[in-house]
């Protein structure tokens, strides 16, 4: 309870430090609703010409990456601004400062931001998941419910687990930038693969999706199972919640090891 | 000419000077391609039979040469002259005996020259490896190489323009955002523009994003009537010459309005 309460009053810190500039923060949320909404039209305009892609409608394929940009933008209200900072801290010794404190210095540098800029591209995902759930008839039955909603949780482990992954990596290596652009750059990164079924793809980045970097388990299977697409892999949909815990338990050691290894800048 | 080459040299080193970023950049590359690929093979294969404005073999080409025109074609113009404007050091910059935008155009030249060494060429090999049949139209390859020139002095003055607006708005990340988003689209560098439905068309028409990219990859990819290739080169040379026009007055007026810190 004290950290929803430590949270609250770190936000409204963080925000009204923000609202000091507030011409710069709406410029803000507008470039950035504008940049996803663009990276939605180009998806319409994709499908303007093509009824299907491996077997998925437009809209099912919508509801299956919807799912997962809605985990990927609330786990990174967490933890995308920390560790994209990560590596600033440590080559200014800045990190120090976290060590120092009564709590956790993961836990401080997860509480002591907002990251607002994740709004709109968590609103346009629910507005298109709310609309491409309406175009499909989902049988909704308790069983569904349970299974969609734990597979939710499991993509927001996943991709929370890969950015302390990137972040942790700085520890050693001072710097992630290129290994966070790789990945989840809305251009080019690796994260954009999953937005269209993987079977579209060959072996080795199957592999890669489903095994190494898990991004498959946060909307592909989940989404593909629940609406039948994937019979002959639908064991796998159900894995999701090890693969979570695997993930999830993996960046969490990485990280200790990580803070182990640390002995600041200079020393 | 001795300074203007001394500033594309710099231009080449500061582009190499981190070796990681000119992998990753590379690395970018390969991912971004292959996602296309296999992309637009899937669409085609799943759709056999649908009537659709590019075909198959046209739509790999594009996606290819479009990549391909995309290594050395992207600029950091536009953050360049930003920071300048922002931290003031454009001042410096005024005092020198050369034009401010010659030297910038310089600098790029030099990038581009060295991206064209370290990413396009390795990256064409790479994609002759996998992609065995003609990449480009013989017949209009000359056509396409002029295309692809007057592309790069569009997008050069396009950045410059932007780059400039930090005389009026000194915090431009927003904009740049905002545009690199509608370029992205718009410039046929993602989707290729034959594809658009009919209102992107019609509004694609009145602005200059299409002669980036749509029009030379067009041009050297396939194969086209020789009336349309001429009103495709003629549209880039009326937009360079409006660009050309509109970064004069950006520039007088913006360096007429300028007041570095300090007074």
């Amino acid at each position: 309870m004290y950290l929803l309460k430590m949270y609250r009053h770190f936000v409204i810190i963080y925000m009204k430090g923000k609202l000091a500039y507030h011409f710069s923060l709406i410029f803000e949320l507008i470039a950035n609703t504008i940049q996803i909404g663009v990276y939605f039209a180009g998806f319409m305009v994709i499908f303007h010409n093509f009824s299907n892609i491996a077997g998925w409608t437009q809209n099912e394929v919508l509801f299956m990456f919807t799912t997962s940009w809605l985990t990927y933008s609330l786990s990174c209200f967490f933890f995308w601004s920390p560790m994209k900072d990560m590596g600033e801290l440590i080559r200014t010794g800045k990190f120090d400062l976290y060590l120092t404190r009564p709590i956790g210095p993961m836990l401080y540098m997860v509480l002591q931001q907002f990251q607002y800029t994740f709004i709109p591209r968590l609103a346009l995902s629910v507005f298109f998941w709310i609309y491409s759930m309406s175009k499909l008839s989902i049988e909704w039955t308790e069983s569904h419910l349970v299974f969609y909603a734990v597979s939710m949780v499991s993509s927001f482990v996943i991709f929370s687990a890969i950015t302390v992954f990137t972040g942790t990596i700085c520890f050693w290596t001072v710097k992630s930038e290129e290994i966070v652009s790789l990945l989840t750059n809305n251009n080019y990164g690796l994260k954009n693969y999953t937005d269209y079924p993987i079977t579209i793809y060959n072996k080795g980045i199957r592999f890669l999706l489903t095994f190494v970097i898990p991004y498959a388990f946060t909307g592909y299977y989940p989404v593909g199972h629940l609406l039948g697409k994937i019979p002959a892999h639908s064991g796998f949909a159900c894995l999701s919640p090890v693969i979570a815990l695997a993930a999830g338990a993996a960046a969490f050691l990485f990280w200790r090891t990580g803070l182990k290894h640390y002995n600041s800048a200079g020393a | 000419m001795r300074k203007y080459a001394d500033l594309a040299i710099i231009g080449t080193k500061e582009h190499t000077a981190y070796l990681n970023s000119v992998w990753a950049n590379f690395l970018a590359k390969i991912v971004y391609l292959y996602m296309q690929f296999s992309l637009w093979n899937a669409l085609f294969s799943s759709n056999a039979g649908r009537n659709i404005p590019l075909s198959h073999d046209e739509t790999i080409r594009y996606i290819i040469a479009a990549t391909l025109i995309s290594t050395f074609m992207e600029c950091d113009v536009t953050m360049w002259i930003n920071g300048q404007i922002q931290s003031g050091d454009v001042a410096n910059q005024l005092i020198r005996p050369i034009d401010y935008r010659i030297m910038i155009f310089a600098k790029h030249i030099g990038t581009s020259a060295v991206k064209l060494l370290i990413y396009t060429l390795p990256f064409g090999i790479l994609t002759a490896l996998f992609y065995h049949d003609d990449l480009f139209c013989k017949e209009q390859l000359l056509y396409g190489i002029l295309s692809i020139i007057l592309a790069y002095m569009i997008q050069f003055l396009y950045s410059l323009i932007i780059g400039l607006m930090a005389f009026w708005l000194i915090v431009t990340w927003p904009l740049n955002m905002l545009l690199a988003a509608v370029y992205k689209l718009l410039s046929g560098s993602w989707i290729p523009a034959a594809m658009f439905p009919k209102l992107l068309t019609t509004i694609n028409m009145f602005l200059p994003f299409r002669a980036i990219y749509a029009i030379p990859v067009t041009i050297i990819t396939t194969p086209m009537s020789p009336g349309s290739i001429r009103e495709n080169l003629c549209f880039q040379l009326i937009w360079l010459a409006v660009l050309f026009l509109l970064s004069e007055v950006t520039w007088i007026t913006g360096k007429n309005k300028l007041i570095v810190q300090g007074g």
